[in-house]
């Protein structure tokens, strides 16, 4: 069965997909630790344990090779095969071999450890040829014309989320709180009350808010003002909206905890129910947007 | 070595091979074998049923799927030993079902080295055997699957011979390291990989015989942990080690287990003067090796140093002390054991050790990828005996040690705010203990041990049980003396001599006690230094030199291989051995200067 546009993702022992009403079908057999989860029109790339799968249809191809494992991060960039994967590692760019396995190569020279070890890439909206790769040790931008990972004002910290959000760029970082990119370049931090917080997972709702998931539940803001704590004191490593189609909706916010397993909101916040079938939940994607039908 | 001893050695082997056999197949029906152990009983023909209910129980379906098979490591490296060694016994149905995990099932790779050895030998094997599929079960063609097999197997044995093996010396698992290489040099297609494994085989055999004592083995390993170190002799690697190298009396209740059944129908025999090197140790003599660096890749600003291995076999005692080079805290790999004395003894009875047990949570998130804020309890929950307060194993990256013969310095550092702000150390209670002028001296009979330990302590005992939820009675694990060291600037000194040579215990005490340590420099200087009864002076400082006799050890000159019968040099990949007139080399033929793969496993 494909995987339809409208489902939910849900990354945790096995790749499952829904509505937050249910049901949950897990797309194949497969119950790897999913770590991370890009999601294309035609395929979902699925970061595990032991490496990357694409997966198509009721098919899991394998997407690693025997330098490739752990993948915290996966993302989609210029290109064929057009993904980057970031791993304790390094962040790792594949290209195709004669037998059509995809081999990888890292761009982790003259790295650190900490420099290495990649918790999340997002592929910057505007600059095609940069990716943002938060480590253990910060914020890196990668070149990746010329295969050269960045330092950023944004250091001495784990980068643990990313998010491009309300026409910026945000980080979620394990001791400060949440950081974002200011217009001349340089990265800030942004809002009150998380300063002191670990922020796991970052996404954009309506009306210029942005999700942070901390070790004490989703907080709510708008980057400027204080963060608003809502929700159970979960560590929440995962988090996917749905923006309001009308006025009249409210979207639908899923945050996947770790553990704690997937609760969602349909209030904004307000009230949050847990689905039961999973304890640790460390990575979610929305619905792709429907395809706009062509009109005469 | 004659053809005369050859041959001794070649019939040896064949009666300890027939022995094992025997004893795993009369220790259990054909119905209760599993794939592993079967090897044994196939000789006799087991019937068709009983065969495909091994395979089942083996190898089975994923639940909740729709009968697709699951497997890792554990059941594709004993699938493919199966089905490439007795096809043509198996029945249809169990070579069907094998051929089911491989096309079409799930498989997990695993994260140690141990497990994509596994892993890669059964994949290798399978995508030869089905080359003419399609794809396999991760949707690969069988020559990209045997490609990539390829490449992390030769990448393996080229980092193995340059720089030492990874996964090192472990009595746990260097049984997998074993089976898989014996797997590949018995199967696969390729005659120079056939080769390779063969070199890789005499390769870790050499590393159990450097330090073979008495059946057991010897100094630090990688991996010893579950709370089994202070046990005289340990780990499902025993049975191979009885088959290879001999030397006494069988014993099923010591050297059978199951999973050696796979090498005992191998074609693979290592040369004898491996078994005789694994018996030699009449002479004392110094035995160092270089193995990889731990695997640390994250809470560190630099990578690991190799690790370095110092272990001196003398007839009575064997001492073995390691150079970590683990980069700092809070890396502290949680199954190593950095050091013992180890001597020949009844259970529990010859083992010394001490350890400060660690407990900081960034140890796990130091080289496993889980979020280091939940790593300590996930971790925890599945291996609560990490985090026991008496542990007596698992690197602490507040350790230090040097040794030169029979003695050694072991000193800690430890932060006040560390969560574990003691050492333990671990005496075996069978010992009439002596205590003169600060120094423990005990007569084992046919040696000598002296402790002197470094700060307060309090006498303790400890006793550990791998049963009974209820109550604790008897020690299985662990049944000893612990002597709680809770001084945060500790240590131990330790010395040990051949009873034959130091007179009697008497005198060996007044020698000892007049020769106290010189502890003015600690803490403050980091520096302890020690007169050995021998006439040799220890020197160390805890984060700088270590000299004997006034000269620096060179570490960074460490061979990967020096003992009486063995030399090679770190990065060449050449091993030279050489006894009683008969050489054996060992070439990879590596080119040093690489590109090398990299190391992508933990252990």
């Amino acid at each position: 069965m494909t995987i339809p546009l409208d489902s939910w993702l849900v990354g945790s022992r096995g790749l499952y997909h829904g509505s937050p009403r249910g049901p949950w079908i897990r797309q194949g057999a497969r119950q790897y630790a999913v770590l991370s989860l890009c999601r294309a029109a035609d395929a979902t790339y699925v970061g595990a344990t032991g490496g990357l799968w694409e997966v198509r249809g009721e098919t899991w191809t394998q997407r690693h090779d025997e330098t490739l494992t752990e993948v915290l991060a996966v993302g989609l960039v210029q290109g064929d095969p057009g993904v980057i994967a970031g791993c304790p590692y390094g962040v790792a760019l594949p290209a195709l071999s004669r037998g059509g396995a995809w081999r990888w190569s890292f761009l982790d020279q003259g790295l650190s450890p900490d420099e290495r070890f990649t918790c999340c890439l997002l592929p910057d909206p505007v600059e095609l040829t940069r990716v943002w790769a938060g480590t253990e040790a910060g914020l890196f931008a990668i070149d990746l014309d010329r295969r050269i990972a960045h330092a950023t004002n944004l250091s001495g910290t784990p980068v643990r989320s990313l998010a491009a959000a309300h026409g910026s760029l945000w980080a979620g970082t394990d001791t400060r709180g949440v950081w974002k990119l200011a217009e001349g370049g340089g990265w800030h931090p942004a809002g009150a009350g998380l300063s002191a917080d670990a922020v796991f997972s970052l996404a954009p709702a309506a009306d210029g808010l942005l999700l942070a998931g901390t070790s004490r539940g989703v907080a709510v803001g708008d980057g400027d003002g204080s963060w608003m704590l809502c929700g159970p004191r979960l560590l929440v490593s995962s988090l996917a909206v749905t923006l309001p189609a009308t006025a009249e909706e409210r979207g639908t916010w899923l945050a996947g905890a770790s553990p704690g397993g997937l609760w969602c909101s349909l209030d904004r916040g307000e009230q949050w129910a847990h689905i039961p079938g999973h304890a640790y939940v460390r990575a979610l994607a929305a619905p792709l947007p429907r395809p706009r039908k062509e009109t005469r | 070595m004659s053809s005369d001893t050859d041959n001794a050695y070649a019939a040896g082997y064949e009666k300890r091979r027939r022995e094992l056999r025997d004893a795993i197949a009369s220790r259990l029906t054909v119905e209760q074998h599993s794939i592993w152990s079967i090897h044994a009983a196939m000789r006799a023909a087991p019937p068709a049923e009983a065969l495909n209910r091994i395979v089942e129980r083996g190898i089975r379906e994923v639940e909740g799927g729709a009968g697709e098979l699951a497997g890792g490591p554990f059941e594709t490296l004993p699938a493919m030993a199966l089905l490439c060694r007795w096809q043509s016994k198996l029945p249809p149905e169990a070579v069907a079902r094998i051929k089911r995990l491989f096309v079409g099932g799930v498989q997990e790779r695993g994260n140690t080295e141990n497990h994509w050895l596994m892993f890669y030998v059964g994949n290798l094997l399978a995508a030869e055997r089905w080359s003419e599929e399609d794809a396999l079960w991760n949707g690969l063609s069988p020559t990209a699957i045997r490609e990539e097999a390829t490449r992390w197997l030769r990448g393996m044995i080229e980092r193995t011979a340059l720089y030492g093996h990874h996964e090192y010396d472990s009595t746990w698992y260097h049984l997998e390291h074993l089976l898989g290489w014996i797997v590949l040099s018995d199967h696969a297609a390729d005659a120079s990989l056939r080769d390779e494994a063969r070199k890789m085989l005499d390769l870790l055999v050499l590393d159990m015989a450097l330090e073979y004592f008495h059946g057991a083995w010897a100094g630090g390993h990688s991996r010893e942990g579950y709370r089994m170190n202070t046990q005289t002799r340990l780990g499902p690697v025993i049975p191979l080690q009885y088959l290879y190298f001999g030397g006494e009396e069988f014993q099923p209740e010591v050297h059978v287990h199951p999973w050696a059944a796979i090498a005992l129908e191998s074609g693979y025999r290592p040369p004898a003067m491996l078994a005789d090197i694994a018996w030699d140790y009449a002479t004392p003599h110094a035995v160092k090796k270089t193995r990889a660096p731990r695997t640390i890749y994250r809470h560190a600003n630099r990578d690991a140093a190799p690790v370095r291995k110092y272990t001196w076999r003398s007839p009575s005692f064997a001492l073995g002390t390691t150079q970590l080079g683990l980069p700092g805290a809070p890396a502290g790999p949680i199954d190593l054991t950095s050091w013992d004395l180890s001597w020949n003894a009844p259970n529990q009875q010859g083992k010394l050790v001490c350890n400060h047990p660690y407990r900081s949570p960034g140890r796990f998130s130091a080289f496993l990828c889980d979020l280091p804020q939940i790593s300590r309890r996930t971790i925890g929950q599945g291996k609560p005996y990490l985090q026991f307060p008496d542990r007596l194993f698992g690197a602490s990256p507040f350790e230090r040690m040097m040794q030169h013969q029979g003695t050694a310095i072991v000193l800690y550092r430890i932060p006040p705010d560390d969560e574990a702000p003691y050492v333990n150390v671990f005496l075996p209670r069978g010992l009439a203990w002596v205590e003169r002028g600060r120094w423990l001296m005990a007569d084992a009979g046919k040696l000598f041990i002296a402790v002197w330990v470094i700060g307060a302590y309090r006498w303790d005992e400890i006793v550990e049980t791998s049963g009974n939820p209820f109550m604790v009675t008897q020690g299985d694990l662990v049944d000893g003396w612990l002597l709680k060291v809770e001084t945060l600037d500790c240590g131990l000194i330790l010395e040990a001599v051949e009873s034959a040579e130091a007179g009697s215990f008497t005198a060996f005490c007044d020698r000892r006690a007049a020769l106290v340590p010189e502890l003015h420099g600690w803490p403050a200087d980091g520096r302890v230094a020690v007169q050995t009864t021998t006439g040799h002076r220890l020197q160390m400082s805890y984060d700088g030199p270590h000299l004997v006799d006034g000269e620096p050890i060179d570490y960074d000159a460490w061979p990967l291989y020096e003992a009486p019968w063995a030399k090679a040099a770190v990065g060449t990949g050449r091993i030279h051995l050489k006894r009683s007139g008969t050489s054996h080399d060992l070439d990879f033929r590596v080119d040093p200067s690489g590109p090398h793969l990299p190391m992508r496993v933990i252990g």
